[in-house]
């Protein structure tokens, strides 16, 4: 079919060598956008969900007796507060397993002067955290509420911003796509306007041309988009080899899915859509100016 | 295609190819003999080639003026008509508007006034989109060829038939037909870069006619070949009018127009000098 070859020698343009290499550049940076922010927000959901409804009373370690004594005060004020729904006082095993990271394991000594946890449910829709926080701390010295609030909320915060970044950055990047499309089309259609003129005026419509210009944009989009997905993967495989390796207390919790993958999949599809549609719409426009 | 169609189309590529060979006479004679036959063909179902199945002229002008863009009129006030089957010059010195006519006429340009009808249709509103259908029925042989350099011979001469969406074998077929008959037939694949300026001009012609035009328009077609080519190249406009297309040549040789007798179009400074007498 008169389809499937072309008339226009485009496959020699400077774009035919130098536009997949620039997709593929996008296409990754792109890819890692899109991979931070996927993982950012699963992050976040396994962040929040851990941590709301959650927080915890630490008592610092004193004399035997005195520890004791504050221990029963604290735990009688959380009973008695409204909107804590449990409080129960970690065992000294518990703290140790929390310590082995730290110190190794069977390294934790029986006598170490260790903090005391109690673990606090809370409802957060009934809790007034402040007033509980100076009550618990009118226990003693070395008591206090920790209620997470300002973990979660920078966590929050920063992570949704790292977010919005992410997809930002992901938005330029495709306006950048659509600009340098843009340009090796309209370099394109000027490099053979003779040509053009010339298939016009023996009767091709507008659309045989443009069809032209889709097929090389298509392929060229397509080919920089698969190089730069395979290169981002490759990137995202070796990041999360290494986070492994450290077992980082954060970076454990950046992980893809198999959802995410195909998001990050669809983007040289999105790059090949982007692209065609780009260049038919440039060289339909230009195509109207001749009579 | 129907059959019967194809044979002035195979006097044609006959012709050619005695051109081909540089025996002018003997390819008219070639030529003569066989139109003969078929003119006046003993099934009655053989309808004349020169016979048009529309109505009027191929192409009236009325009180026609064209500018580029917003500079001054270029050509003004043209009427004209040219019946089907006629063969017309143009000419005119430089700048008096002939590439500009020749522009309007194989729909290049569009008048900015005046009416311009083809083939009975109206040329000035039509909708841009309607405009290809009519182009396929003009032919035109550039002064330069403006072949596509990056397309061998047979593309070259394939793409008014792509353009029109003719099936690929179909395609192939005619174009190697039409290229075997213009003494081509070892060069399908040739570039236009290492075709010699002869064979260059064969294709350009190949090209202008496989897809039967209704008119055939020429820009100064001997201005850039050597006398003998484009002597030759006259003897096959001929062979082409005389087999029913329409046919305008532009041209400023003088030699020329007094060789082969015509009606002349002439222009100066944008509009006629002396029109031309109307044939009917």
């Amino acid at each position: 079919m008169a389809a499937s070859r072309s008339d226009l020698p485009l496959e020699r343009d400077a774009s035919a060598r130098v536009l997949p290499w620039v997709i593929a550049v996008m296409v990754y940076l792109a890819t890692l956008a899109l991979a931070g922010s996927i993982a950012t927000h699963g992050a976040l959901a396994r962040w929040s969900a851990g941590l709301a409804g959650k927080a915890t009373v630490q008592i610092d370690p004193a004399p035997e007796q005195e520890m004791a004594r504050r221990e029963r005060l604290a735990l009688e004020v959380l009973r008695t507060a409204p909107g804590v729904t449990d409080a129960q006082l970690m065992p000294r095993e518990r703290l140790a397993e929390l310590l082995e990271p730290w110190l190794g394991k069977g390294n934790v000594a029986p006598d170490l002067p260790v903090p005391e946890l109690i673990d606090v449910s809370i409802d957060p829709a009934e809790v007034d955290l402040v007033e509980l926080a100076r009550r618990i701390e009118g226990v003693g010295p070395g008591v206090r509420l920790d209620d997470h609030t300002l973990w979660t909320r920078g966590l929050i915060v920063g992570g949704r911003s790292i977010q919005a970044l992410a997809l930002i950055a992901v938005v330029l990047i495709g306006f950048a796509a659509v600009a340098i499309v843009v340009f090796a089309t309209r370099a394109g259609f000027a490099a053979h306007i003779d040509v053009i003129e010339l298939l016009h005026l023996m009767g091709a419509q507008d659309d045989y041309i443009a069809r032209q210009f889709e097929r090389h944009f298509r392929w060229l989009s397509l080919k920089g988009g698969v190089l730069g997905l395979a290169l981002a993967g490759a990137t995202l495989v070796l990041l999360g080899h290494f986070a492994r390796e450290l077992e980082g207390p954060l970076l454990p919790h950046l992980r893809l899915g198999w959802g995410g993958w195909g998001l990050l999949g669809a983007l040289p599809v999105a790059a090949v859509l982007v692209a065609t549609a780009t260049a038919r719409f440039t060289v339909m426009r230009a195509l109207r100016r001749l009579p | 295609m129907p059959r019967r169609e194809s044979f002035p189309l195979k006097v044609l590529y006959g012709y050619v190819v005695a051109l081909a060979r540089k025996e002018p006479a003997e390819a008219a004679s070639w030529v003569r003999a066989r139109s003969g036959t078929w003119r006046h063909g003993r099934t009655p179902r053989r309808v004349p080639f020169s016979q048009p199945f529309w109505i009027g002229p191929v192409i009236r002008f009325q009180n026609v003026g064209m500018r580029y863009d917003l500079g001054p009129e270029v050509l003004r006030d043209i009427t004209m008509s040219l019946p089907p089957g006629s063969f017309s010059y143009l000419t005119g010195p430089s700048g008096a508007g002939k590439s500009s006519l020749l522009k309007l006429l194989y729909l290049a340009h569009r008048p900015s006034r005046g009416l311009v009808t083809m083939f009975d249709q109206n040329v000035s509103t039509m909708a841009r989109g309607d405009l290809p259908e009519l182009r396929r029925r003009i032919g035109v042989v550039f002064q330069d060829f403006r072949l596509i350099t990056s397309l061998s011979a047979l593309d070259n001469v394939a793409l008014p038939l792509r353009i029109a969406g003719t099936a690929e074998d179909e395609v192939r077929r005619h174009t190697v037909e039409l290229l075997s008959w213009v003494g081509l037939a070892d060069r399908l694949n040739a570039r236009p870069a290492t075709l010699s300026g002869g064979e260059k001009q064969r294709v350009a012609i190949a090209r202008a006619v496989i897809a039967r035009p209704k008119l055939l328009v020429a820009d100064e077609p001997t201005g850039s070949v050597d006398a003998d080519l484009g002597l030759r190249l006259m003897y096959l406009f001929e062979e082409l009018n005389r087999i029913g297309t329409t046919i305008v040549i532009a041209t400023h040789d003088e030699r020329l127009i007094e060789r082969f007798e015509h009606p002349v179009l002439r222009l100066k400074g944008g509009e006629f000098v002396d029109l031309p007498r109307e044939r009917q």
